[in-house]
């Protein structure tokens, strides 16, 4: 039960990197793969906060999200005005050289060794509450004026900025909110395993969370749930092969590059209006008009 | 007041220079038309305008106010709306959101607001939906609000893109090459419906083209311009009758005779 629980509670950790990952790459059009280094930023952050100077749990998740949101914002500034593949390229320099950092952080971070001793905090309702509260709140600015003109940036960076966006500062919000995910990603990680190591948030981690949201479709915040949930129990359910876990990912990708380039979902949505619609048609017509509801605001 | 005035704005790409010492003043109301052949420099006058570019030299004001050298999206703010040769709308989002990006830009509700779906943030978006449904109504797509705009047949598409603009309140509105793939029908139904938003909307327009019908049809006053420099300007029958505008249009007679020769 405990190892069921655990595995529930890694897939909620991951969930929340997810959700900001889509965001950003499914949302915003921006890739990265250096957001494990804002999830450990907020690892440390709530780690040294909680547990050395002996601060609440709360405490630590705002201000790891505070503080990977912040990191965001000096890291952004530079960047976010590079297109497409150079703003993933500096985004992945970002992520390594953190990982370095840390690893020589000496007593503050524990180094290689590791930071031991931090309190036991996330418990499973603690973590659902925490990932359902965040999906909430991320469906809300999506289908708000941000919501939009971050979608609109993904379409046509050149017409967004005709049509009055400030798309430099909106990117840079967009990769903010979605670092600040990541960071409480790491607060609740690092208070479930009560263990740090840097070498947990190497570019293997970034690469996990830009490819479960390419496979869950990008520009769909169920389908990287869904994905999320999918990639995060299958490699523990073949758990005899754990090693071959980056080989499934990648498999997982190019299959889905190959057979369905649009993603699990493509940019359809799941929504409470489209589940209430689906049961409410009687079956016959439901598979004449093809079933579903798109997201709509 | 002129709403928008270039007074010898030029731009160089290294050694080519793409527009040269080119002055037009344009007055509140008016419809001017700016034509050329290809490579004349007429949208590099647009993305200087709009400030996709900046000038190499001289200054560019819009209703008195120097705007050259501003970030597009500021430009954008003060005023000056645009559409492009080939289309650039968001394809993946319906009629009614394309509109509601800049019926939004008044909107101040934070981020906060939005994330907590505060009174504030709804009582903005209903505003926001509610003015979009109505721009899309005046210009014919109200009851296409709700279609993707990739999916929206080609016409419709120029349409909204217009309509787009349009949302900005904008107090110039510069269009790129509106008529571009249509059939001469199609074109003139375009005419109209360039006269039509301009009494309704009280917008001062300037636009390239290359369908004569439509320039000749509708503009008060056209400019040509040829290799970056303006070489006629003028009401449609003037400008129909300049030989520099044959020429440019045309060619020579006797240097045709010369090339091919050489050849």
């Amino acid at each position: 039960m405990a190892y069921i629980q655990g595995v529930m509670i890694i897939i909620c950790v991951n969930l929340m990197g997810v959700l900001g990952v889509s965001l950003l790459t499914g949302f915003t059009g921006m890739f990265s793969f250096g957001h494990a280094a804002y999830m450990a930023l907020g690892a440390y952050t709530s780690a040294i906060l909680v547990g050395r100077l002996g601060m609440p749990f709360v405490v630590g998740l705002l201000a790891a999200a505070a503080f990977a949101a912040l990191a965001s914002v000096i890291i952004g500034y530079p960047t976010v005005r590079l297109v497409g593949d150079y703003f993933a390229i500096a985004a992945l320099g970002f992520g390594e050289a953190t990982r370095l950092i840390l690893d020589n952080g000496g007593s503050l971070t524990g180094g290689a060794r590791g930071f031991v001793g931090v309190p036991k905090h996330t418990t499973l309702p603690i973590a659902i509450l925490i990932v359902v509260l965040g999906a909430i709140l991320m469906r809300n600015i999506i289908n708000s004026r941000f919501g939009r003109s971050f979608v609109a940036i993904r379409e046509d960076k050149l017409a967004a900025e005709a049509m009055g966006i400030n798309t430099a500062r909106l990117r840079m919000l967009s990769l903010a909110i979605s670092a600040a995910y990541a960071g409480v990603a790491g607060s609740m990680f690092a208070h479930y395993l009560t263990f740090l190591q840097p070498v947990m948030f190497d570019i293997n981690k970034s690469t996990e969370f830009a490819a479960t949201v390419v496979f869950g479709g990008l520009g769909s915040m169920t389908g990287s749930i869904i994905a999320c949930i999918i990639l995060t129990s299958i490699p523990e359910i073949f758990r005899p092969f754990y090693l071959w876990r980056m080989v499934f990912y990648g498999l997982a990708l190019v299959t889905t590059i190959v057979l369905r380039p649009q993603g699990l979902l493509g940019s359809f949505e799941i929504t409470f209006e489209g589940i209430r619609r689906f049961f409410a048609t009687p079956f016959r017509r439901r598979v004449s008009a093809g079933g579903g509801a798109r997201w709509q605001s | 007041m002129a709403v928008l005035e270039l007074s010898g704005v030029t731009k160089r790409f290294g050694g080519l220079t793409a527009v040269s010492d080119f002055n037009i003043a344009i007055q509140e109301g008016e419809l001017v038309g700016l034509i050329g052949p290809n490579g004349a420099g007429k949208t590099t006058v647009f993305n200087l305008i709009t400030g996709m570019y900046a000038p190499t030299s001289g200054t560019i004001e819009f209703l008195g106010e120097r705007v050259d050298g501003k970030k597009p999206f500021e430009i954008a703010r003060r005023g000056i709306a645009r559409t492009f040769q080939n289309l650039r709308l968001f394809k993946s989002l319906t009629a009614l959101q394309n509109v509601a990006i800049a019926r939004q830009l008044e909107s101040r509700y934070s981020f906060f607001d939005a994330a907590f779906r505060t009174r504030a943030f709804r009582a903005e978006e209903k505003r926001v939906i509610k003015d979009s449904l109505e721009l899309l109504e005046l210009v014919g797509l109200g009851d296409k609000a709700y279609e993707k705009a990739k999916n929206l047949p080609y016409g419709y598409q120029r349409k909204l893109e217009i309509a787009r603009a349009l949302s900005l309140n904008p107090k110039l509105l510069l269009l790129d090459e509106p008529a571009a793939g249509m059939n001469p029908e199609e074109s003139l139904s375009l005419m109209d419906f360039i006269e039509d938003i301009q009494e309704k909307f009280g917008v001062t327009i300037f636009l390239i083209e290359h369908h004569m019908e439509v320039v000749m049809g509708i503009c008060d006053r056209i400019v040509v311009l040829n290799f970056g420099c303006t070489i006629a300007e003028g009401t449609p029958l003037e400008v129909q009758e300049n030989e520099e505008v044959i020429k440019a249009y045309l060619g020579e007679v006797q240097n045709d005779n010369e090339s091919n020769a050489q050849g």
